[in-house]
C-alpha cells in the first residue's frame, strides 16, 4: 500500500488544491497547448521551471518528482539518438558527445523534444496530485456540461473514471496477492527468462478480472442502495466559485501562451 | 411499517450446455412485516436467502409474486423507489465494495449528493455522521488509510447520513475481529438510542441478536420460524439444525436448567461468574 500511494492525490490544503477544478483543467490545457507550440529554448526552460516551482508550492515530494522524471529517461535518451545528425546545414558547427554528432540545431530541438515531454508530464501529475478526483470529476464534468445536450454520457463517463481511480489502490494490491498466491504454488511470475516470466503474467489475468467483475457487480448495489440514480437530482458535493486568484490564474496562463507567440 | 406479502423470488442465469435461460428460486412464498424501530435478526445457513431477502426489501430485486410494501409505497411502484431507497439502507459484508469516494468526507457525502442534500449543509452532516459512529478520523483521510473496523464505521455513517427508518446490517461484522465486531455493535446500539429506526441484523453469531425483539429463521428460501429469542433458545435441536451455536455461557444455563438448577435463562457473563463465585 506505501508504495503506490504516492502516486496519488493526498491532500494537504496547500494553495494549488484551492484552484477552482474548472480553471485548473482549462489552465492545463492552455499551459500544455503553450509548451507544445513553444520552440524557444529559454522560454520552454522558464516553463518547466516554472512547473518545478509548483511543484514546491504544492508540497511535493521530491523523491516524487525525480522519480517521474527518471522514470522518462528512456525517452529523452531515444529522442536525443534519434535528434543527433539530423537536421545538418551546410557549414554548421558541429558538436560531438561521445558517439553521437549533433548540429546546433538537432541539439535545440532534441532538447526542445525532452523538455516537452517532461513538461506534459509533470504538468499531468500536477494537477491528479493536487486535486481529488471527486473534484475534477465535478470540474470536468461542469466544463462538459454543454456536450449533455447532444446527449453524450458526461457523467456516466466521468462517474466511471472516478470509480476507476478509486479502485486503482485495491486492484495492485489484489495483483499482489494473486502473485503471492501463485508464487506459492510454484507458478507465475518470478520465473527466470522473458518469456516465461511473460506466459506467468496470463494466469494473474482471470482471477483479476473475476475478482473485478464481483466488486462491480457489489459496488452497483451499493451505490443503488445509497440513492444513486445518475445524475438527476443531485446536488454537487462542493459549491465551486472562481475567485479573483483563480482568474489571475488563467490571465496569467493566457499570457503565457501569448508570450508564445510574440517570441 | 416494511411488509412483505407472498413474496418470491428467482434469480436467472444462463445454462452453458442446455443454452437455455434457468430460474432458480430462491425464496418461496414469503410473509412478514417489521415495524418501526424494531430489532429482527435474519438467521439460517448460507444460502438460505437471506440476502436475497434483504435485497427485496428496497427495491434493489423486485419480487416475481408478491409484493413488498415500505410506508405503505410499493417496491414495483418505480415512482417511489428514490423515497424507499431512502429509507430502507444497507451497510454489507465487504467495506470497500461499499465505498465510493476517496476520503471519509466524499463518501459520506456521495449518499447525501444522491438525494439533493441541501449543498450548503453537507459540511455540518459530515461532521455529524463521523461524531455518530465515533469515527476517530477527520473528513479528508483517504479510505485506504482506514483499519478494517474504523471501514465499516464509515460505511454506517454514510447510510446513517441519510437518516434512513430502516437500517439492514448484512453480515456487516464478517469481516471483523472480536473486538472491532464489539466496538462496531456497541457504536449500532449506541447511534440507535440517540436516533431511533429498525434494525435487521444478518448474522451467524448469537450472541450479537441476543437483545433483539424477534428472531426470523430462514430456511431452503422459507421462513421456517418467527419469534421472540427465547423461543428459539429453548429449542437446541433446531439450532444445531439450522447450524446455530449459542454463546457458551448460554449454552451453560440452558444446560443447568435442564438438570434442575434454578438460573435465568438469559444468564450473562457476569451472573454466570456471580453463580459460580457463590459455589466456591
Ligand atoms: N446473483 C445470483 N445469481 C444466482 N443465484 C444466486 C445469486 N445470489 C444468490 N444466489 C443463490 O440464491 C440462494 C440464496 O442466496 P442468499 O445470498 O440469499 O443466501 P444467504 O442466506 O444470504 O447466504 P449467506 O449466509 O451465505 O450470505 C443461494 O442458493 C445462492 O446460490
Ligand atoms: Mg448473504
Amino acid at each position: 500500500m506505501a508504495n503506490n500511494s504516492f502516486l496519488l492525490f493526498q491532500k494537504q490544503n496547500t494553495w494549488l488544491e484551492q484552484w477552482d477544478p474548472r480553471m485548473k483543467i482549462t489552465v492545463s490545457l492552455i499551459f500544455a497547448a503553450s509548451l507544445l507550440l513553444n520552440h524557444n529554448l529559454i522560454l520552454k526552460t522558464a516553463q518547466i521551471v516554472l512547473l518545478i516551482a509548483l511543484w514546491w508550492v504544492a508540497k511535493l515530494s521530491w523523491r516524487a518528482l525525480v522519480f517521474t522524471l527518471l522514470s522518462l529517461t528512456i525517452f529523452f535518451i531515444s529522442t536525443m539518438i534519434y535528434r543527433s545528425m539530423l537536421i545538418t546545414n551546410p557549414g554548421d558547427t558541429l558538436i560531438h558527445l561521445g558517439a553521437l554528432t549533433y548540429s546546433q540545431q538537432g541539439a535545440i530541438d532534441g532538447i526542445l523534444m525532452c523538455e516537452q515531454i517532461a513538461g506534459i508530464v509533470l504538468l499531468l501529475s500536477l494537477v491528479v496530485r493536487t486535486t481529488s478526483p471527486i473534484i475534477l470529476a465535478e470540474g470536468l464534468e461542469m466544463i462538459l456540461k454543454p456536450f449533455k445536450k447532444l446527449r453524450l454520457p458526461v457523467h456516466e463517463m466521468v462517474m466511471m473514471f472516478t470509480i476507476a481511480l478509486r479502485f486503482l489502490p485495491i486492484l495492485i494490491e489484489e495483483v499482489d496477492k494473486i502473485r503471492k498466491a501463485q508464487m506459492a504454488r510454484g507458478g507465475g511470475f518470478h520465473r527466470k527468462g522473458i518469456s516465461s516470466r511473460f506466459r506467468g503474467v496470463f494466469p494473474m489475468l482471470m482471477p483479476l478480472f473475476v475478482l473485478s467483475i464481483l466488486r462491480a457487480k457489489e459496488l452497483a448495489v451499493a451505490m443503488e442502495s445509497r440513492c444513486y440514480q445518475g445524475d438527476e437530482g443531485r446536488t454537487p458535493i462542493r459549491l465551486y466559485q472562481m475567485h479573483r486568484r483563480d482568474y489571475s490564474v488563467l490571465a496569467f496562463s493566457a499570457i503565457n501562451l501569448l508570450l508564445v507567440f510574440i517570441v | 411499517m416494511l411488509d412483505i406479502r407472498n413474496a418470491s423470488f428467482s434469480y436467472t442465469d444462463w445454462e452453458d450446455e442446455e443454452d437455455t435461460l434457468h430460474t432458480s428460486r430462491v425464496l418461496h412464498q414469503v410473509t412478514a412485516s417489521i415495524a418501526a424501530n424494531e430489532f429482527v435478526a435474519l438467521l439460517g445457513r448460507n444460502g438460505s436467502g437471506k440476502s436475497s431477502f434483504t435485497r427485496l426489501l428496497n427495491g434493489i430485486e423486485l419480487p416475481s409474486e408478491g409484493t413488498v410494501q415500505v410506508e405503505g409505497r410499493f417496491t414495483h411502484d418505480s415512482p417511489s423507489l428514490p423515497l424507499i431507497r431512502r429509507a430502507v439502507q444497507i451497510v454489507f459484508q465487504n467495506p470497500e465494495n461499499q465505498q465510493v469516494g476517496m476520503t471519509v468526507g466524499e463518501d459520506i457525502a456521495f449518499g447525501l449528493s444522491n438525494i439533493g442534500y441541501p449543498q450548503q449543509q453537507m459540511q455540518e452532516r459530515i461532521a455529524w455522521a463521523i461524531d455518530l459512529v465515533g469515527l476517530d478520523a477527520d473528513e479528508d483521510r483517504p479510505v485506504t488509510r482506514l483499519s478494517g473496523g474504523e471501514k465499516q464505521k464509515l460505511a454506517l455513517a454514510s447510510v446513517l447520513a441519510l437518516s434512513p427508518k430502516y437500517l439492514i446490517l448484512d453480515e456487516a461484522t464478517s469481516m471483523l475481529d472480536p473486538l472491532a465486531r464489539k466496538q462496531f455493535v456497541a457504536t449500532l446500539h449506541e447511534a440507535r438510542k440517540r436516533h431511533p429506526f429498525a434494525l435487521i441484523y444478518i448474522t451467524h453469531h448469537l450472541e450479537e441478536v441476543l437483545e433483539a425483539d424477534r428472531w426470523v429463521l430462514f430456511r431452503e428460501g422459507r421462513i421456517h420460524l418467527d419469534g421472540p429469542p427465547a423461543q428459539f433458545l429453548n429449542n437446541e435441536a433446531l439450532l444445531a439444525e439450522c447450524g446455530l451455536e449459542l454463546p457458551y455461557y448460554h449454552a451453560l444455563a440452558l444446560a443447568l436448567q435442564a438438570k434442575g438448577v434454578s438460573v435465568p435463562a438469559s444468564l450473562g457473563i457476569e451472573e454466570l461468574r456471580d453463580l459460580l463465585c457463590r459455589f466456591n
